[in-house]
């Protein structure tokens, strides 16, 4: 359980069960329609095969997410415990001007909305602004539900990455016939790398917290008016 | 020029303690009339009379004599465009990142305020960052209430013509655009010399040149006119540099990925002309020293 280390003793079983629900792909907020730009990538063959792939995954998740979701995150979690709706403000709509293209501020007002909706039927009333919130987004409503449930924020992040990380690996098996044990072996490979990644982004300072990943960026756009698509983003 | 050479001219005092230079513009409207009507400069940062090739606008060229950036310098440039006015900024020259002996920095730190019912059009030339240079910066846009603002900055790391790569240094560029205290845009680059994101697929790809050119707006037909316009200059995105196009909200974002500073102002060139009219209901109007 070493992603738990740091707050292990705190960790009781259910916030453990808590964040398996919110990490579980059942979790019914659409993710499965986005790929952030894998398509695109496929559609040009720079993701061909299990390698590029990993390579691709690998790269955005250290640049983009660990860069910017992590951190952020990180921000909202003490937003939200500490009842700062200012910062939660804040580091939404930090988040939002980030996103480098309309598809990836579609899809996280789309997952933060879902989420959203998803907490509010669950009893989690203040979860309710964020159903229609112009910033809302998937890491508002997600360090909303760990700070109410108990999750210690270290697990939080790598929780949150966790799904990016699956999502991807289950939008690229889609799209090049990938076989599930393929798949397997790509995310045992992050597995090795994502809590340095993670670690850098809890760390990162204000100024720090930004995403670079131009090949990504652009396709990502393009993506926007690809002609033939099976995801949203 | 060798790459040696270029750092031999700067004399070496320069380097120990590093240029500070300053410059603050200040713009006013008055009776349909933009005037410079402040300006206050120190250090190797100036500005030219203004020029009127159109009546309301007022176009500035800021000029920096010396060209080259060396670590240990700051450059810094506070625009104001008060109420109403409508400003056009632009540079008759690259400026040039030089490699940094011991580390340290060179900073450019342009801060751009423009105020309700003005606009601001930010047409830099490229900045070229040679291998082994240190860089700081920061292009932060501030507006207020309906301010309008477009610009780009394009950059170029190392010099391909030289066949120089950029193996060693690190450079940080940030682009942002705040309304009335919230971020719109924030765009935070991050390169270190020789890293892996300069060759990789998701990252650089090998290409040296990178662009954005940001436009404020709200009209959701705006992306398409960009899309359509540029696709006239090249049909393929197979090529040897690439472009996007994409709109959130009230920030139209174009993007340039390739290997010349010179195509990236031909696309973005190309989008302002269709932008202009949407935006601020004027037809594009060069500033002359585009032409030289």
């Amino acid at each position: 359980m070493i992603l738990l280390q740091d707050g292990f003793h705190q960790v009781t079983d259910t916030p453990l069960l808590r964040l398996m629900q919110l990490v579980s792909p059942s979790l019914p907020v659409g993710a499965y329609a986005y790929s952030q730009g894998l398509e695109y990538a496929v559609s040009t063959e720079t993701v061909r095969d299990e390698a590029t792939a990993q390579h691709w995954i690998c790269g955005v998740m250290e640049h983009a997410v660990c860069r910017l979701d992590v951190p952020v995150l990180m921000r909202l979690h003490h937003a939200w415990h500490a009842a700062d709706n200012e910062a939660v403000e804040h580091w939404s709509a930090f988040l939002h001007a980030c996103r480098e293209s309309a598809e990836l501020q579609a899809e996280d007002r789309h997952l933060g909305a879902a989420l959203s909706r998803l907490l509010v039927s669950l009893d989690m009333v203040d979860a309710k602004t964020w159903i229609s919130h112009p910033h809302t987004s998937f890491a508002t409503t997600f360090s909303l539900a760990a700070v109410r449930w108990n999750i210690p924020i270290r697990a939080l992040a790598m929780g949150y990455v966790w799904t990016w990380l699956e999502n991807q690996v289950a939008a690229a098996l889609k799209l090049i016939s990938l076989g599930q044990t393929a798949g397997q072996r790509i995310l045992s490979h992050v597995i090795g790398q994502m809590p340095a990644w993670v670690e850098q982004g809890m760390v990162s300072r204000d100024e720090e917290i930004g995403v670079f990943v131009p090949m990504a960026g652009i396709f990502s756009a393009l993506h926007e008016t690809q002609y033939s698509r099976l995801f949203r983003s | 020029m060798p790459h040696a050479a270029l750092v031999a001219i700067i004399p070496e005092s320069a380097h120990a303690a590093g240029w500070r230079a300053e410059l603050a513009l200040g713009f006013s409207e008055s009776g349909g009339r933009t005037t410079l009507s402040r300006r206050r400069h120190s250090g190797p940062l100036r500005v030219q009379r203004p020029f009127y090739p159109e009546l309301q606008v007022c176009h500035v060229y800021i000029l920096h004599p010396p060209g080259g950036i060396v670590g240990g310098d700051t450059l810094q440039i506070q625009v104001q465009a008060g109420e109403r006015a409508q400003v056009l900024l632009t540079t008759p020259a690259a400026n040039k990142f030089y490699r940094s002996k011991n580390g340290t920095s060179a900073r450019l730190h342009q801060s751009l305020t423009v105020e309700g019912g003005a606009s601001l059009e930010w047409f830099p030339q490229e900045s070229i960052v040679f291998d082994g240079a240190w860089v700081d910066s920061v292009t932060r846009v501030e507006l207020t209430r309906d301010a309008h603002f477009m610009g780009w900055e394009i950059t170029c790391l190392g010099r391909r013509a030289a066949q120089e790569v950029y193996t060693q240094g690190e450079y940080r560029q940030h682009f942002e655009i705040w309304r009335d205290g919230r971020p719109l845009w924030i765009e935070r680059a991050c390169v270190t010399g020789g890293s892996a994101l300069l060759g990789a697929a998701w990252g650089l790809a090998g290409f040296s040149v990178t662009g954005s050119f940001v436009c404020i707006t709200k009209n959701p037909g705006a992306v398409q006119c960009v899309r359509d316009a540029v696709a006239k200059i090249t049909p393929s995105q197979n090529g040897d540099d690439l472009f996007s196009a994409t709109q959130r909200d009230e920030v139209l974002i174009c993007r340039y990925l390739g290997h010349s500073a010179e195509q990236a102002r031909h696309y973005f060139i190309r989008a302002w002309g269709v932008l202009r009219p949407l935006v601020l209901e004027r037809t594009a109007c060069a500033p002359r020293i585009w032409a030289t």
